[in-house]
């Protein structure tokens, strides 16, 4: 009975934590500054790391479209169909779990090493919230960061597709580009990348719970930092499975 | 218990109990720390002195009995409540606790800047002030990682009395430290007690310090108050265990 | 947190907004949104293909997208498909203008086709409603066109049988009367070379008929599958008809030839006049050959290049007319490359006259080929097909089968994509051949690349 509770109240635990995430998210004081700081770190420095992958991700992406599309005489779709595939599926996917490695483990070790450390006693001792303080401002910053980080993954990953093309084809880019644009609609777009704020979600509460009750001095935070990213990218993948059942009830477009 | 002479508020414990699963560590304690006045907490390593001051602060929680702070409940303050009645208290703790990822300076200036609406030069200047009182002012831009454990503890001491705060609970301040800069510290705060009439709680192991700060002096044993008194007090006390303590003069 | 880093997280946070919005800017510029639009609506019974979003084209101008689709109250009734047209092209949309729901080549999604109306009729209201065309279905097509040639198959055969009798006895008359009739030896002898042209033609619209049969049987390798395409139908209906009215008139003036033919003796007026009729049955017959085999090809290219070339606006081969083509090549926007090659070092023609690659054609195409790589294999090619012997109608059939023999290795060797390889039948004349007499017996490879990468004006190459 007690292998049934446990890791049950420890879900319930976990959801209580996110659901206060949410509250507090739109409740005074908001902790601009760290936020933006967090900003900094989440986003602004993941920047080389999303724009690199999403450059070689688009390479790769437009090989296989192409040895596919190339048995259909289709080679005029390739750009399109690895635009398609890019703001759909690909981009969100890969920046969701891009950053739940980066970002997932630093938030578990950061707050793992400062509640062993007594840092978060500290800024409660100083009449801080914490939880604002510290968990808030990071879901705020991861939510804001993943559609952005997104958005440059996509338009890296078009690059990539480009440079694959025109080394075989020679096309320019503005073809390329407009080409890429020429199926894409709304609703592959939109859901595709306002569906990552979940994502971002998802990796800042997940990490932010690991580390806040981490436990068990400097093996505690490596162990928080490890689980923080290992949960993180399950808890993303699974999330992805409602939230495309979700977009195509939504979006009925997006289906086609 | 009502407000000391110069705003300082004094703390009151009322059959406080907590334990730590099957562990005991504070055992309907009952105590009264009186305004403006310094209070030393002595004890054998892991009977509970660091986990009374954090129920002072509202870290702990007790399982049974009540914290004052002044008039004022604190086991009953709702979260908001209780960040305000915190800014009247300053808490060093006994590693520190340096917020790592900023300077020295900006862990002193941390809760200025949360609580008041200094101008950042005033700020700058408090920040020096406190810094120089501990001995750290050329350590303003290092950070935490890259100080000694001495330097760690007094730049946490600089930051708990940050906002002047009119209770000041202190988590060993002269472990780690050098005579002399212990005995500097000593004398900071009895200057802090003196002049801002603050209530001050000084863990330490240090006898020579704990005679030199404390007004009062209490023992804590297996979970209890097992003597209180001025040191003279003690060093008559019917227990052993307190006269054998205090007469280690070296500190421990 | 200094305020570099705080710039920083501003630009990382407005650069990641404008690069979204230029990703909505691109998607809605594709789909005008950004531009002034006009509202109208259409009933279809059959909306394939259709959904909120799909491309309006107007004469193949993209105009815009469907906005809202009506489903009837009950079965049997019709679609209600509601869009938003650009209102620049307004003026085009007109109360007799016709909606027709069609899709991009094979593989291509559906949009919806506004045919632009007519001077005379006033323009469409916003929020006007349009007539929809329901598309039709290819296998209908098949089944129309073959019941078609069907017939006029037989009507050829039955038109041959008696042609054949009427010759036969004109020949007997003519010599059983030379002797009687010498003032007019003179124009039987010109009837008797008239008819014989007459029957050539007569064979060589048999044969192209046949052909069309086949071919429409055979559906091009597309039958089953679904063409909405009215403009096909049109073609293919109105060819019939051609075909049918030039029976008539071949049956009509064949059985004035007989009766003139019996009456040979009578005035001189009469063989005038007989001469006259055959030489006009002939040009009809001829036109409505050439017009066969025209519609034929047009038939065909429709499934070929058509979706590459509307995507560029570029043009449609299909409907295109070799007239219209020759154009296109001297138009110098398009700067085709052209590689002329010959028949006789090309092809080896069967004794049924099918066309096959003779040995060393391959390494020919191979070499004309290398040329053109430099070149992005997105580029469109096309393989024009020349012939100058035989009549009209066999140097159609011999320019299609040269170049579909050219198109075939070039796909299968070369791995271009077959919608961007077509074929053109020409016939004989090539205006700027190597030859110099303005003629070309063989096929030329024309290659219309970017403009910009060729950077160099229309240009010819030949290779020997
Ligand atoms: N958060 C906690 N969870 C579980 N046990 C705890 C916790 N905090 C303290 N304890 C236990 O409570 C007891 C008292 O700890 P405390 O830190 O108060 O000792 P201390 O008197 O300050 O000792 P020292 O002089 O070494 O600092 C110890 O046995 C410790 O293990
Ligand atoms: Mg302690």
């Amino acid at each position: 009975m007690d292998l049934l509770i446990a890791p049950l109240s420890r879900a319930g635990h976990a959801v209580a934590f996110a659901g206060r995430a949410i509250l507090e998210m739109f409740r005074p004081p908001f902790e601009l500054k760290e936020t933006a700081r967090q900003l900094y770190e989440v986003g602004w420095r993941s920047l080389p790391l999303i724009a690199v992958s999403g450059f070689a991700v688009g390479i790769v992406l437009s090989m296989h479209t192409r040895s596919s599309l190339e048995r259909f005489g289709a080679e005029a779709l390739i750009p399109a169909a690895l635009m398609l595939a890019l703001v759909r599926e690909t981009g969100p996917l890969i920046v969701g779990l891009l950053v739940a490695g980066r970002v997932g483990a630093g938030f578990g070790a950061e707050l793992g090493a400062m509640k062993v450390t007594e840092q978060i006693d500290a800024l409660e001792a100083v009449a801080v919230d914490s939880f604002k303080f510290l968990v808030v401002t990071r879901t705020v910053a991861c939510m804001l960061a993943m559609p952005v980080l997104t958005t440059v993954a996509n338009f890296t990953g078009i690059v990539g597709g480009w440079a694959a093309e025109t080394a075989i084809s020679g096309m320019s880019f503005e073809a390329y580009f407009r080409s890429a644009f020429s199926v894409v609609g709304f609703a592959d777009y939109i859901p595709g990348t306002i569906k990552t704020i979940v994502f971002g979600f998802i990796i800042a509460i997940t990490a932010s719970y690991l580390g806040v009750h981490t436990r068990g001095g400097t093996q505690g935070v490596g162990y928080s930092a490890t689980r923080s990213v290992v949960a993180a990218s399950i808890l993303l993948i699974t999330a992805n499975v409602v939230l495309v059942r979700l977009i195509f009830f939504l979006f009925p477009e997006s289906a086609g | 218990m009502s407000a000391g002479a110069n705003g300082a508020a004094g703390v009151r414990l009322e059959h406080v109990s907590k334990a730590f699963g099957t562990l005991r560590v504070l055992d309907d304690v009952s105590l009264e720390l009186p305004a403006g006045e310094a209070t030393v907490v002595l004890g054998r390593s892991g009977t509970g002195k660091s986990v009374l001051l954090k129920h002072i602060v509202g870290l702990l929680h007790p399982d049974a009995g009540r914290v004052f702070l002044g008039d004022q409940d604190i086991t009953s303050l709702d979260p908001a409540a209780l960040a305000i009645a915190r800014r009247q208290i300053g808490f060093l703790f006994q590693n520190a606790a340096l917020f790592d990822s900023i300077t020295v300076g900006e862990n002193v200036a941390f809760p200025m800047r949360r609580h008041t609406r200094l101008p950042e030069t005033e700020i700058r200047a408090r920040v020096h002030e406190k810094l120089a009182a501990v001995g750290l002012e050329q350590a303003v831009a290092r950070m935490p990682a890259a100080l000694s454990g001495g330097m760690r503890k007094r730049a946490g001491l600089a930051r708990a009395m940050a906002l002047d705060p009119a209770v000041l609970l202190v988590d060993e301040p002269s472990a780690g430290l050098d005579p002399i800069t212990s005995e500097e510290i000593d004398d900071l705060l009895v200057r802090v007690k003196r002049d801002q009439g603050a209530t001050l709680v000084v863990v330490t192991h240090n006898i020579p310090s704990a005679r030199r700060i404390g007004d009062n002096l209490l023992f804590l044993h297996e979970g209890r108050v097992l003597a209180r008194g001025t040191a003279a007090e003690l060093e008559r006390s019917e227990h052993e265990l307190v006269r054998q303590f205090m007469q280690s003069e070296a500190g421990g | 947190m200094g305020s570099p880093r705080l710039a920083l997280v501003g630009a990382f946070v407005g650069g990641g907004l404008l690069l979204f919005a230029v990703g909505l800017f691109m998607i809605g510029d594709r789909r005008q949104l950004f531009t002034e639009h006009f509202e109208v609506v259409a009933d279809f019974g059959n909306v394939t293909g259709v959904q909120v979003g799909t491309d309006v084209r107007l004469s193949g101008l993209p105009a815009g997208e469907v906005t809202d689709i009506v489903i009837p109250p009950a079965p049997g009734g019709r679609f209600q498909v509601r869009m938003r047209v650009r209102e620049d092209l307004h003026s085009l949309v007109r109360t007799d203008s016709v909606a027709a729901v069609l899709t991009d080549g094979l593989l291509g999604s559906a949009f919806i086709q506004i045919r632009a109306g007519t001077q005379s009729a006033p323009e469409v209201a916003d929020g006007g409603q349009l007539a929809g065309a329901d598309a039709v279905q290819v296998a209908d097509l098949i089944e129309e066109g073959r019941e078609t040639f069907r017939l006029v198959a037989d009507e050829f055969v039955g038109l041959r049988e008696q042609m054949t009798e009427t010759f036969s006895g004109l020949g007997e008359t003519v010599e059983t009367t030379t002797l009687m009739i010498n003032d007019v030896g003179n124009d039987v002898r010109q009837v008797t070379t008239v008819s014989a042209l007459f029957m050539d033609a007569a064979r060589d619209v048999m044969e192209d008929t046949h052909d069309i049969v086949q071919r429409v049987s055979a559906g091009e390798g597309t039958a089953g599958k679904f063409l909405t395409d009215d403009a096909l139908y049109t073609h293919v209906t109105g060819m019939a008809g051609e075909v049918e009215a030039t029976l008539r008139a071949v049956r009509g003036s064949a059985e004035d030839f007989e009766q003139i033919v019996g009456g040979l003796r009578g005035p001189e007026s009469a063989a005038q006049r007989l001469l006259v009729d055959a030489g006009d049955v002939v040009t009809h017959a001829r036109d409505a050959m050439s017009d066969l085999a025209e519609n034929t090809e047009a038939m065909k290219r429709n499934w070929l290049l058509r979706g590459f070339f509307s995507e560029r606006g570029f043009y449609n081969l299909d409907e295109m007319t070799v007239e219209e083509y020759r154009e296109l090549l001297r138009d110098d926007r398009y700067t085709p490359l052209r590689i002329w090659l010959r028949a006789d070092v090309l092809f080896e023609t069967g004794e049924d006259g099918s066309v096959t690659l003779a040995d060393g054609a391959e390494d020919r195409i191979e070499e004309a080929m290398s040329e053109l790589l430099q070149y992005p294999r997105s580029s469109p090619l096309v393989v024009e097909g020349y012939a100058t012997a035989g009549g009209l109608g066999r140097q159609y059939r011999a320019a299609d089968a040269r170049a579909a023999a050219v198109q075939d290795h070039l796909v299968r060797t070369f791995r271009r994509a077959a919608e961007l390889t077509g074929t053109m039948p020409i016939g004989p004349e090539a205006d700027d051949s190597p030859s110099g007499d303005g003629r070309w017996d063989g096929v030329a490879l024309t290659l219309f690349a970017d403009p910009e990468l060729i950077g160099r004006g229309p240009d010819a190459e030949a290779v020997p």
